[in-house]
This record gives structure tokens, sequence and C-alpha cells, in this order.
């Protein structure tokens, strides 16, 4: 995925802050059309399993691989959610337990239902891939053939906890429950023990262990055929595509008009560029490009442009640890060097737009979430040098000739690490470098050879300043623990908030902020802890948290905020129309949950 | 007269066409012969003065604007901008101290470790040879690009001397098998055998009796070695696996396919283009260079002296 460009950073962005897919129906119209476009998470690699929780697994989120319902992504609304095999749900009033009815009629493609059994067994491997343990999830009691419930640990708070476990891949029991020991629920109960007793301690280490096992083992399964759940079943896959066709069972295959799928293979961004200008796909995922490409994209006339928002930012980060960037006037000072404009211009001309603020969240986001009044007391830090320059020499910084040299003497010189194959981050940090030279900081972009290794150095406390993603998602406890979680020595164990300081390398507290900030306001903040404190909140109550961690961001900018994602996407209305433009939710999902609902009609 | 005083003659008596300025008017006569030699030497000297001055030429950090971002052909970028709008002429002409120093040092080190190591084992045989070719063997069998590849992940290519030196080393060996076949030819011949005779020592046989021999050889390759070295490198750089400059040419192919969109769109294309009319002018000047190399180094072409 390395010649992938960007490829990773959509992955990253697409794994974290959305969920996609679908499901379908059909049979009407001209069942015999040919829907293209190319698989987001990866391109086709023949040779892999047919297993969804392999990372380059052959199976297909909302095509052929199934979700109990399929989340909308607004944060005007983050409890909207499309029904994919789940037909209705419900939570008890304190959030603690889920009831799920799953769709009457869902059946797999060899004719089988599809019962509460297979969603047991989804879930218990749910807890071998660790997404289980993330959402509190304790246990799975089924309470008909279509109808199960969920609850959460027993003391768990999780207010996420429905809208986490509707978004779970659904496997086939009869495939996938061969895989499991049978006494797998409990094991998973033995590995939630979080009392003071040594021996269950040890056993339930023994289990989580096991658990843990069991995941890599489940990664590498191969079905010999190809169960699917969704409006598309795998026909045939060779290098070039992946082909699927309508699956006459599917729950909704009334629904959808499109008769067969293919997803063509891709080795970078460049060759779905070419598919794109040529017209040869249907529908074009998010993908970063330069403006000439879009310009050629949109020569085609029946190419159509489809902007959404994202939750996803790039920011330019800081160590704290290191001399001068643990001063936050040094960090302030930086933010009025940086021309975002420019920045964004070269880096990501298409698919993002300048930051305005630097506040631990995108403007689409903010404008959500941030009254006038807390704006009004935030700095935007736009370009001012001459201020940038006397804040500097405050703090006892001394230009010589076009040099600046730091408090000792020292002239000053920075690495801005990026990933390879990001180009993105390679050019925005390659013009941010030519702006702090230019400004007297003698600055370079250093490129780290994989995001993998990017993220182990970061944690590892080994880079001084370097590229992040922030924000993330339209979840705010997901949106600021990109900053006052992990990366900022914050941790949730055991359900309990622990801080780790930067003296400990190995815990990836990595920006080092005090843990006590004072605002403008002569208010006295833990943004740890107010952060943490919204994953126990439903969004109505997290305002108040909200605007403090914002205000707190810009005030004392850990991260500099380059430029936010857009989310473009094309659709080509030369073979079909009836495309869910309008429908923002929709189009933060994959085409498969478009023809489920009914969208996309051929010509 | 005894062997040493024999020896002692022998060494005495020194070639006068090697020696002095008579070597450079050989070679001068030898590139002027034919248009074609004087145009490589043109393109091979103005290259090494692009290598040497090139980067005095501009400001240490060339100039960008966001505003002319892969701009057509001009007055003003007489070979386009880049994707932040530098002119891809400066680029290339900064650029060229690196890839051009690079190069010279992996082929001078190709040749370096290939002639000894094939002098060596060419001339004592035995058990040298053996050990000397087993790894010569082994540098000749392993892939040297997947290689090169692999070490980039693990070394920093930050200066030339590092990347020169690890190019050399990974292309020695067939180097080193052909200096050792022209070796053993050579150890058998009279005037090796004459030399042995009068009890010179190997070192000065090796360097003083075979080298010369196999000079011109030598200095072919160097050339070919060159042009090698370059092809390695800037393919490293095009597959992003050493570090950013963005004036390397073979970065500059990178961001021009994968990020910029020239085999897509022409927009582009000038980026693409000009680091490849850069490696074009070059081969071309090397190719057309080495005829002149083969007769400078081998009395025999010298038809005129």
């Amino acid at each position: 995925m390395k010649v992938i460009k960007r490829l990773p950073i959509l992955m990253l962005i697409a794994l974290l802050a959305i969920s996609l897919t679908a499901c379908g129906g059909s049979t009407s119209g001209n069942s015999n059309a040919k829907f293209t476009t190319v698989y987001y998470y990866h391109p086709i690699s023949p040779g892999a399993p047919k297993n969804p929780y392999n990372a380059t697994g052959n199976s297909f989120t909302s095509f052929d691989t199934m979700q109990l319902a399929w989340s909308a992504i607004l944060a005007s609304d983050p409890n909207k959610f499309y029904p994919g095999l789940a037909r209705s749900w419900s939570e008890s009033s304190d959030g603690t337990k889920a009831t799920i009815t799953l769709q009457p009629d869902a059946k797999w493609s060899n004719g089988k239902p599809v019962t509460a059994n297979d969603i047991k067994t989804s879930l218990a491997i749910a807890f071998t891939q660790g997404t289980a343990q993330s959402f509190s999830l304790g246990s799975v009691k089924v309470l008909s053939q279509k109808k199960l419930e969920l609850s959460q640990v027993p003391g768990g708070t999780y207010k996420m906890f429905l809208h986490d476990a509707l978004q779970q891949t659904v496997v086939p029991d009869s495939q996938y429950g061969k895989l499991l020991p049978k006494d797998i629920w409990s094991i998973i109960e033995q590995s939630q023990y979080t009392g003071s007793d040594k021996g269950k301690a040890a056993q339930a280490k023994k289990a989580q262990d096991k658990l843990t096992q069991l995941g890599k083992s489940i990664t590498q399964y191969a079905p010999k055929t190809s169960l699917s759940a969704g409006p598309f079943v795998l026909k045939r896959l060779n290098p070039g595509e992946a082909y699927l066709v309508k699956n006459k069972y599917f729950y909704a295959a009334n629904k959808v008009k499109v008769g067969s799928v293919s997803l063509r293979n891709y080795t970078g961004n460049q060759q779905i560029w070419n598919y794109l200008i040529a017209g040869q796909l249907d529908a074009t995922p998010f993908t970063s490009m330069p403006t000439n490409i879009l310009k050629n994209a949109l020569n085609k006339k029946t190419n159509q442009k489809v902007v959404t928002p994202t939750y996803v930012a790039a920011a330019l980060a800081f160590n704290q640890k290191y001399y001068p960037y643990g001063n936050t006037n040094v960090r302030k000072a930086l933010a009025y060097v940086i021309d975002r404009k420019a920045v964004q211009k070269v880096a990501e001309p298409v698919v993002g737009t300048p930051s305005r603020y630097t506040d631990g969240m995108t403007d689409s986001a903010a404008s959500q979430w941030i009254d006038d009044s807390v704006r009004s007391k935030m700095d935007a830090y736009n370009l001012d040098l001459n201020k940038a320059a006397s804040i500097l020499k405050k703090e006892g910084f001394k230009k010589k000739g076009d040099k600046w040299y730091l408090p000792d003497g020292k002239p000053w010189s920075m690495d801005i690490n990026v990933v390879n194959g990001f180009s993105d981050w390679i050019q925005g940090g390659k013009v941010i470098a030519s702006q702090l030279t230019k400004f007297g900081i003698e600055a370079k972009p250093t490129i780290v050879s994989s995001f993998a290794q990017y993220q182990a150095d970061m944690a590892a406390q080994k880079y001084a300043v370097g590229f992040w993603l922030d924000s993330l998602s339209p979840n705010m406890y997901t949106a600021f623990a990109r900053i006052y979680g992990t990366p900022d020595g914050y941790n949730v164990l055991n359900g309990k908030l622990v801080y780790y300081d930067q003296k400990d390398k190995t815990k990836g507290n990595w920006i080092g902020l005090p843990q006590t900030l004072k605002l403008s306001t002569g208010k006295k903040v833990n943004p740890g802890e107010l952060t943490y404190q919204l994953n126990q909140m439903k969004p109505e109550q997290q305002k108040d948290n909200v605007q403090t961690l914002a205000l707190a961001t810009n005030e004392y900018v850990p991260m500099i905020e380059i430029w936010d994602y857009t989310h473009v996407q094309f659709v080509n209305t030369s073979r079909f129309n009836n495309f869910p433009v309008k429908d923002e939710g929709l189009m933060n999902n994959m085409p498969g949950v478009w023809m489920s609902q009914g969208y996309v009609t051929p010509k | 007269m005894t062997t040493t005083e024999t020896a002692k003659t022998v060494k005495a008596f020194k070639p006068n066409i090697y020696q002095g300025h008579s070597f450079w008017r050989a070679a001068w006569r030898a590139i002027t012969r034919k248009v074609s030699r004087v145009i490589g030497f043109l393109i091979i000297v103005m290259f090494t003065l692009m290598a040497i001055v090139g980067p005095y030429l501009y400001p240490k950090e060339l100039p960008i604007d966001p505003n002319n971002i892969y701009a057509p052909l001009s007055w003003k970028y007489p070979l386009g901008t880049d994707f932040e709008g530098t002119s891809n002429l400066a680029l290339i002409i900064t650029g060229a101290r690196y890839v051009l120093l690079a190069a010279a040092l992996g082929a001078l080190f190709t040749v370096i470790f290939g002639t000894v190591l094939g002098l060596i084992a060419g001339y004592f045989i035995g058990w040298s040879d053996s050990v000397i070719m087993r790894i010569t063997d082994f540098f000749l069998t392993v892939p040297s690009f997947p290689l090169l590849v692999v070490l980039s992940t693990v070394w920093n290519f930050g200066h030339p001397l590092a990347m020169g030196f690890i190019l050399g080393i990974t292309s020695w060996g067939g180097m080193a098998r052909a200096v050792r076949s022209q070796t053993l030819s050579l150890r058998e011949r009279g005037f090796i055998e004459a030399a042995r005779g009068l009890g010179l020592s190997p070192f000065y046989i090796l360097f003083r009796e075979i080298l010369p021999n196999v000079s011109s050889y030598i200095g072919m390759n160097l050339l070919t070695s060159i042009t090698g070295c370059i092809y390695a490198e800037v393919g490293l750089f095009f597959l992003g696996v050493v570090p950013f400059h963005v004036n390397n040419w073979g970065v500059m192919l990178n961001m021009a396919v994968f990020s910029a969109g020239a085999m897509s769109s022409p927009d582009a294309l000038p980026y693409l283009l000009s680091p490849l009319l850069a490696l074009l002018l070059l081969t071309l000047g090397i190719v057309l260079f080495l005829d002149a190399v083969d007769e400078i180094f081998n009395p025999r072409l010298r038809e005129d002296i």
C-alpha cells in the first residue's frame, strides 16, 4: 500500500471515523447492469482469504459483508443509522443493555437464515479482535432466533454502547463457529475480571492471551466459499477485479436494481485517477488528487463531484519534551509563521480546506459545537510574521542575519516528520519547511519509511515535530482523545482514567502538556479528565466540556491544525442514475448501502 | 650482472608515451577525432559544471510559489514548475550535485573493489582466488536492486558518499569477474613471465604490468557504471525509499507520477519530463564519450601517435 500515496491515510480515516457499507435488493430494471467502482479500504489481492477480519481479505463491506446497521456519521445526528441485518434496536434507559431484532427475511447466500447465533458468534470474534472490549460489551443473550440482548460489562457506563455494537461485522456461524472453542464465552467472562483476587487476575490474563491468540488465527482463516448476507455475493476474483453478482437471498433483494458489481484493482491513486478520467467508475470513493486531475475528471460531463464534510484534520504536532517546543509561546509563534492557505493549496488542493482555528476539531464539527462567545476568545493564528518575531524576541530568541537562534545561542533547526507514501503530508511538510526557513528557522521534511514505524516512533517520543491526524470523528470523545488521550498520557484502564508522565517512555505520552491548564477565563482544567468525561456523557450533555477543550487547545496549541479534509467523491451518471447525492449519511457509506436502500438505478 | 642489477635496469625503463602532457594531448586528439565524441564530452562537462557550481547559482532554499503550481513552460520557468511552484530548471541544476557525486562515487567504488579483487584473484589463483570468487558469486547472485531497497530502509543515504558506497558494494561483482579473466590470460603472457623471472614484487607486477593492460576496460566500465549507478540511485528515490530532497531527480519523478498525475494529465508533464530529459542527456553524453575513452586508454587504437 506504500505506493498508494495517501490511501493509508484514507484507510485510517475510514477505520477510525467512518462506518461503511450496506445491503441491497434487486430484481427490477436492467438486472444485468454492472456497477464499477474501487474498494475503498484496499486493492484486490487474489491470494488473500475471503475473510473480513483479514486486513487485505477479499470480503467487501456493504457488498458481501454486512453489519447490523450502518452509521450515517453525522455530527448533527450521531444516532442516525440505516438498517443492516438488524431491522430494529432499542436500549435500556441507562444504556447498559441493547435489544436487537434481526431482519426476518435475512438469509445467507446458501439460503440458510441469518440467526441470532450468527450474531453471537460474530460478537465472540469481536472479542478476539479487541473491538468488543472497546465498547464495553459484556455478554450476549439469544432471546429467540431473530432477537438478542447485549449487555455491557458489569459497571460499564459507556454511552456509545448501542452505537458501536450496531457497527459490528456479521459472519456466518456455520463457517466461523468452528474456529471458536466451545467454552469461548467463559473465556471471555474470565478475561473481563478486574478485581483484586490474584488467582482470578492471573486467569484473566491467561484468558486475554488466549483471545489474542484466537484472534490471530481467525484473521488467517480462509473459508472455502464466500457466504454473503449482503446484496451481492463474490463470483470470481482475478488480479484485475473482484466480480460480485446479486444475491437472490438478500432480505431486500427487491430494492437492489444493480445486477453485478466490479471492484477494480488499483496499485495507486494515479490508477484510480485514470479510471475516473476515462469515466469507467460509476462511483469513486474519497481519493486524494491534485487540481489538474480534478479538472480532467470533470471534463467528463457525466462525472459528478459530491462533497460532504469529514471530521478529520491534519495538524503539525509537537513533542513538548524537546526544547523549545515545551514553551507555549514558541508554539504560538510558529502558528503565526505558517501560512495554512498556501500549505493546503499545495498539499491538499482538492480534498482539503485550510483550518480556520486550532481547536481540536474540524471547522464543520466546530460549527455545531462552538458558540460565538467562546469563538470570540479564540485566536485564529492568521499569518503574522511580525507578531511571531516579537513573541520569539520576548522569549529570548535572537535573530542574527536571516536566522533565528535559540536563547542559548544555538541555531534553530527543525525536522518535520512525515510518512513515506503520504504525498499530502510530504508536500505539506515541505511547504511548511520552506515557510519556516524563509522566516529564519532551518526546517526540512524527514520521511519515515512506513506509517506503522511512524506511529511507533512517535509514541516512543522520537520526534520533536511531526504530522498528526486529529479530530477524526463527529464523536467528540474520539475527537479529543486524539490529543488528550494516549498521546498526552491519558489512558482508560479498567474503566478508570490513568495518567502516565512523559518520563515513562513506554506509555505513549508524546505530547507532554501539563496536567493542569489555566485558561484565559481564569478556569483551571485537566484536559484528559474533561475528555474522559465525554465518554460518559450523552452528546447533548457534552457541550460545556467540548467548548472548554476547544478553548484549551486553542490557547495551548499542542498541535497546529493545518487543513481539514473534505469528503470528495464522484458518481458517474452515464450508466446509472438515482444516486443518493442529497443524503449526506448515505454518501458517508459505501455504494452497497446505497443500493440496499433502493438507490442506484440502471439507465 | 646479478639478478638484482638486471631488475634495476628494467625498472628504469619508462615508456614516455604514457607520461606528462602527451597523455592529455593524446586524449584531446581522441576526443576531437569525431563530432559525436565532442558532443558527449561537452554534455559531460556541462553536467559536471552543473554539479560543481549549480547550487551556488540559486538561494539555498529555492523559492516556492503556491500560485504557480505545475506552471507551463515560460521564460520565467523554462522547464515549468513543481508541486509547490518551484522552477523545475532550478531543481534539476541544484539536484545535479547529489545525483552525479553519488553516481561517480558509486562507479569509483565499483571499479576499485572490482579491479583490486579481480587482479588479486586472477594473479594469485589458488585459495585466494577461490575465496574471492565465492564472495563475488554471492554478490552476483543477490539481486542488487531489491537489496538496495532493503538497505535503504535501514540506512540513511543523506550524504552522497553513503549512497555511492552502497551502490559500489552491491555492483562490483561483474567487474571483478571480468578483471580476473583478463588477469588470468595476461599472467601467462611473456612479459609477465619475464617480470616474475626478474623477481619483481607481485604488487609491482599487478599494478604496473597488468593493470595498464586492463585500463581501457576499467575506464570504460567506470563510465558505464556511472550510468548504472544513476539509474539505481534514481530508482531508489523514485520508489520513495530514501531521504526526501525536492531537487533529487528520482524524487521529482516519484512526485510527478504519484502525486502530480503526470501520467493522467498533461499539466504536470513538464515536472515529469524535466528529470527524464536530464537523465537522457547525461546518458547520451556518457555513451558518446565512451568511444573516446576506449581509444584514450587503449594505445593500440591510437592511429596517429
